[in-house]
């Protein structure tokens, strides 16, 4: 943290909220023909039914699950970075969360899209929610596809939540500096907040407490997802282990994606006093770390489809290192464990473009990953006469390409329109004003 | 000087803000509000705030949200058989996962709402009063009310510790 | 900075040695008097728990040495102390070669498929050559960080006001003492989860050769660390009196100890949820019945119950409270309670694959051989913090933790001056 003053702080972040370039609005504006470009895809595909999908017997879970645990897997980090590492008192933090935080909500809303385009018919989506309906029925509330309701909706309100609390006293800083009808927009959301110390004990107690609220759900939201599939008795998907490692696994795309986001958010920006290459670097060892346990899990899930002496996860695993999808599995192994292994290299991790070029291949890896783990199980299950052949649509690969638009479309406009540091944490991290060492000076 | 109802006085530096306090509330003059750009734990200490509230709200709704989470699912359950491959109807080992995330998205709720409810947010017109813009910025203040007397007193306090600027409210 | 002051009566010492004997005895006589089979699981389930209790805290250091956390360094001794206990796994699980017919029932009744995995040689081998290595580079950790320690005095209160303070924390940063520990640690926690993944899968999850589970491994790793966990909360408590650690081990220490120990109790309870919910619901007997012999019959299914309550339930509750937290003595109880409930866990996971008979059988040959165990652990634990510094005043994190104590209390004396 190189800032000194209070208003070095304030005048350094809200920089970023200035009027847009034109290559912002170059960008923006791509990304959002991107989206909508998705989005056509998903109404072509309303009008057409799921069979333009790929859906064919007996694969029905395809691309959009790979990518509702991808992205979901994503937003874990985060959480991670702004719940956890809060508790933990973590220095290097401050920099980053504002930015993770709202990475997490763009990631879990579209996350959350992907069962809709899944179900085909989207509109019967409020099928899932518990509430004493005219067709007398309830949901079942043993199934793990409502646990994803469940868990997926709490995610979303308390990253919400949380996010937007912390929001709340910058949302004033931009109030006080503002004029017109900004003034009145950021006033309206920044709900009259003064700081007076009621408010800021309060608010401080609040925070702690969503911040502890927040933590155990980075743990359970993933598990939640990856018993989505271990509940399910089709050999490569019944297995203990995929509740950690599904959540390792994303909090490694996690940290990934935030790298991604922020090493250009900080070039470009000139964010480099609060987001500092140390902060970098302790990202990039926790890396190392979720790497490595990742594969501890590929080694375990082989090891123990030998041990098991059942011929069907033999089968199974055979079938994933020679069969129709290993080129995905091999990249996979590559991308998500041998790439994070040049981190051990302390001049890899302090090289900017060196930890990009890591973070992108482990995105690639994981995305990888989570569709050998959805399509391969079902593809080829017990009965070879039940097997069935699955290849990527277009428009299925259009709709992805959209998801990612659409994230990166609504990151942009959260980096213009708000701070993407928090001003308010920032200058809790610098030595308070003190006449004492004025006198000292 | 004739003082009508308050005070707010604006500091640059911490550490008056603080000997500030000290003196007012020795001399018993009764302090509305301190302003500060950042959350000051010194400040929070000065003001003898109780341990907020919230706490014991997170806690107790988060159990109840739990519960209600898990009577939903028996009500449920018990409406509409929908048994699953051997289970019992009311299994309790998978609804730990239902208890737990209505746990966290209840006590959530909950305590956003204690946080508003304690910070008297949202307000239309927080302006009104003491309220300076450079509080969010890189100042303090100290706003008080009272009689002519005690503002006279607060208004001396405050220029002995230093304050930057002293407006009447 | 108070100097270290060691209050210790040696009596303790001949109280150990006597423990150990008590053990030796209970066992030996259990060998000769016939009554083999439970002797050597009580040995098996002892083995399992201490071993992997004195690696857990061991491995706690190194992942200190990896956040760099100075939080918790005027303790980082007490995280070594184990070091003595760790090299005799090796010869003790070579004592389990003599009892292998009684305790790996697929010796007596082979399973062809698995054979290359579940054969004497192998698994011996395999086993001995990880805790080799894994007790060597802790070693080796152990030696880097004490040998720096010998050669140097401990800074005064002068030495921290001085500006030379930070350039004395970087040359520590620099010297090879720190430097192998900071190569070291991370070797060492790797080895530890591919090790202890090792042991549990051999010494536990194939005492039932026909059930598997991928996540046995890592549950077992888990709660290994935080076993140690709990044991560095009670050895801290202790040591605050005889080693004269008062001074600087301060309140907020074992706050956070506490806290980490929550975090850790959640992940536990956590994990073994993670088995249980996906072999509960996909119903497939050939994993099923493992767990339906511990949790649905007796006399497994009440004992199931209690370790639920005393490693998972009691512990996140009664964790919640800062008043429990803050107390040492508070604190180290509910870890006692909390090591109870996990040697019973190790004991649920061994015993039902030999007991077929009525009751539990926990009597004198299990607690005779805990005690001597017991006796082992302490016994090496105190030997090592006679003979070494107890603090880690090489450590440059040591510094940096004791100038951050002497900070705040400048800023402390600072601010009161300021208010009057």
């Amino acid at each position: 943290m190189e800032a000194k003053s209070y208003q070095e702080v304030n005048e350094e972040i809200l920089r970023t909220l200035g009027r847009p370039r034109m290559r912002f609005v170059i960008t923006v504006s791509l990304l959002a023909l991107g989206t909508l470009i998705g989005a056509a895809c998903w109404a072509y595909q309303i009008a057409h039914g799921l069979g333009i999908a790929g859906y064919v017997h007996p694969v029905y879970w395809i691309i959009y699950l790979t990518n509702f645990v991808f992205w979901i897997g994503i937003g874990h980090s985060g959480t991670l970075i702004s719940a956890v590492l809060y508790l933990f008192r973590a220095k290097w933090r401050t920099g980053i969360s504002r930015s993770a935080e709202a990475m997490t909500i763009f990631c879990v809303f579209i996350a959350a899209l992907f069962p809709l385009i899944h179900l085909g018919r989207s509109w019967i989506f409020y099928w899932l929610i518990p509430y004493p309906n005219q067709r007398t029925l309830w949901i079942n509330f043993q199934s793990p596809l409502i646990f994803d309701v469940f868990a997926v909706s709490t995610y979303f309100t308390v990253s919400l939540l949380f996010w937007y609390i912390g929001l709340i006293p910058d949302l004033a800083v931009i109030r006080d500096r503002a004029k017109g009808i900004p003034r009145k927009i950021y006033g309206l959301f920044s709900l009259g907040w003064v700081g007076n110390h009621r408010q800021w004990h309060h608010y401080g107690t609040a925070y702690l407490i969503l911040a502890g609220l927040a933590t155990p759900l980075v743990l359970s939201v993933h598990s939640v997802v990856s018993w989505d599939f271990a509940l399910i008795i089709v050999p490569g998907y019944h297995d203990t282990i995929f509740a950690p490692y599904f959540v390792d696994g994303a909090i490694h795309s996690g940290l990934a994606m935030v790298l991604i986001l922020l090493i250009p958010l900080r070039k470009i920006y000139k964010f480099e006093k609060f987001i500092t290459i140390n902060d970098l670097e302790s990202m990039a060892k926790a890396m190392i770390v979720t790497g490595l346990f990742i594969g501890y899990c590929y080694g375990m899930e082989l090891f123990m489809a030998w041990y098991s002496g059942n011929r069907f996860e033999k089968d199974m695993i055979l079938i994933r290192l020679l069969g129709q999808y290993r080129i995905s599995y091999y990249l996979a192994v590559i991308c998500n464990i041998a790439a994070p292994l040049f981190l051990f290299s302390k001049r890899v991790r302090t090289n900017t473009r060196a930890l990009f070029a890591i973070a992108v291949s482990v995105t690639i890896g994981m995305w990888l990953e989570r569709y050998f783990i959805v399509l391969g199980p079902i593809a080829q299950d017990y009965d070879p006469y039940n097997w069935g052949s699955y290849f990527p649509q277009p428009v299925e690969i259009l709709i992805t390409f959209g998801s990612f638009s659409f994230f990166f479309f609504l990151f942009l406009l959260f980096a213009k329109f708000l701070p993407s540091v928090s001003i308010a944490e920032s200058k809790e991290d610098l030595e308070p004003p003190l006449r004492l060492r004025q006198k000292e000076r | 000087m004739a003082i009508q109802q308050g005070l707010v006085g604006v500091f640059i530096y911490l550490d008056d803000v603080l000997r500030a306090i000290g003196k007012l509330n020795g001399g018993g003059i009764p302090i509305k509000n301190v302003y500060s750009p950042m959350k000051s734990p010194e400040i929070i200490e000065a003001m003898e705030a109780k341990p907020s509230g919230i706490r014991p709200v997170s806690l107790i709704a988060g159990i109840l949200g739990g519960c209600s989470g898990l009577a939903l699912a028996t009500y449920a359950h018990l409406r509409w058989n929908l048994i699953t491959s051997g289970k019992p109807i009311l299994p309790w080992i998978p609804w730990v996962v239902i208890f737990f995330e209505m746990l966290i998205l209840i006590s959530v709720l909950c305590t956003v709402a204690a946080l508003l409810i304690k910070g008297r947010i949202p307000r239309i017109h927080y302006g009104k009063g003491g309220y300076r813009p450079t509080f969010s910025g890189d100042r303090f203040g100290i706003e008080v009310y009272g009689g002519s007397s005690e503002l006279e007193k607060a208004w001396a306090i405050m220029k002995e510790s230093g304050a930057e600027e002293i407006d009447e409210i | 900075m108070a100097t270290s002051r060691r209050s210790f009566r040696p009596v303790w010492i001949v109280i150990f040695c006597l423990l150990i004997a008590i053990g030796a005895v209970v066992f030996l006589y259990g060998i000769l008097a016939g009554n083999t089979s439970r002797t050597w699981h009580a040995y098996l389930v002892n083995y399992l728990f201490w071993f992997s209790l004195a690696y857990g805290i061991v491995l706690y250091g190194a992942v200190m040495n990896m956040t760099t956390a100075d939080w918790a360094r005027p303790i980082k001794r007490l995280t070594e102390a184990f070091g003595l206990f760790l090299p005799f796994s090796l010869p003790m699980l070579w004592l389990l070669y003599i009892g292998r017919e009684e305790i790996f029932t697929w010796i007596r009744e082979p399973v062809p498929e698995k054979s290359f995995w579940l054969n004497t040689p192998f698994l011996f081998i395999r086993n001995s050559v990880g805790l080799i290595l894994l007790s060597g580079v802790s070693l080796a950790l152990i030696y880097s960080s004490v040998r720096g320690d010998s050669k140097i005095s401990p800074p005064s209160e002068d030495d921290l006001k001085k500006e030379k303070i930070d350039e004395t924390i970087q040359r520590r940063q620099d010297s090879p003492a720190w430097r192998a520990q900071v190569l070291l640690s991370p070797v060492l926690a790797v080895l530890y989860g591919i090790v202890l993944s090792s042991v549990g899968i051999d010494l536990v999850m194939s005492l039932d050769p026909h059930w598997y589970s991928t996540l046995f491994g890592a549950y077992y790793f888990l709660n290994s660390f935080y076993i140690g966990l709990a044991a560095l909360a009670i050895l801290s408590a202790v040591s605050l009196n005889t080693l004269g650690l008062k001074a600087l081990v301060k309140p907020y220490y074992f706050h956070d100890l506490g806290k980490i120990l929550f975090g850790f109790c959640m992940l536990s309870g956590y994990f073994f949820y993670a088995q249980f919910i996906v072999i509960w619901y996909g119903n497939l007997p050939e994993e099923t019945h493992y767990l339906i012999e511990r949790f649905r019959y007796s006399p497994w299914e009440n004992l199931a119950y209690v370790i639920l309550i005393i490693t998972f339930l009691f512990p996140i509750f009664i964790l919640l409270f800062r008043r429990i937290k803050l107390n040492p003595l508070l604190l180290s109880v509910v870890s006692v309670i909390i090591l109870i409930g996990y040697w019973l866990e190790r004991f649920i996971l061994v015993a039902p694959t030999y007991w077929k008979g009525e009751g539990l059988p926990i009597g004198i040959p299990e607690v005779g051989i805990a005690a001597g165990f017991f006796g082992m652990l302490a016994l090496s634990v105190t030997l090592f913090l006679r003979r070494f510094p107890i603090l880690p005043i090489s450590d440059p994190l040591f510094l940096k933790y004791l100038k951050r104590e002497y900070d705040k209390k400048l800023e402390a004396e600072r601010k009161k001056f300021g208010f009057v």
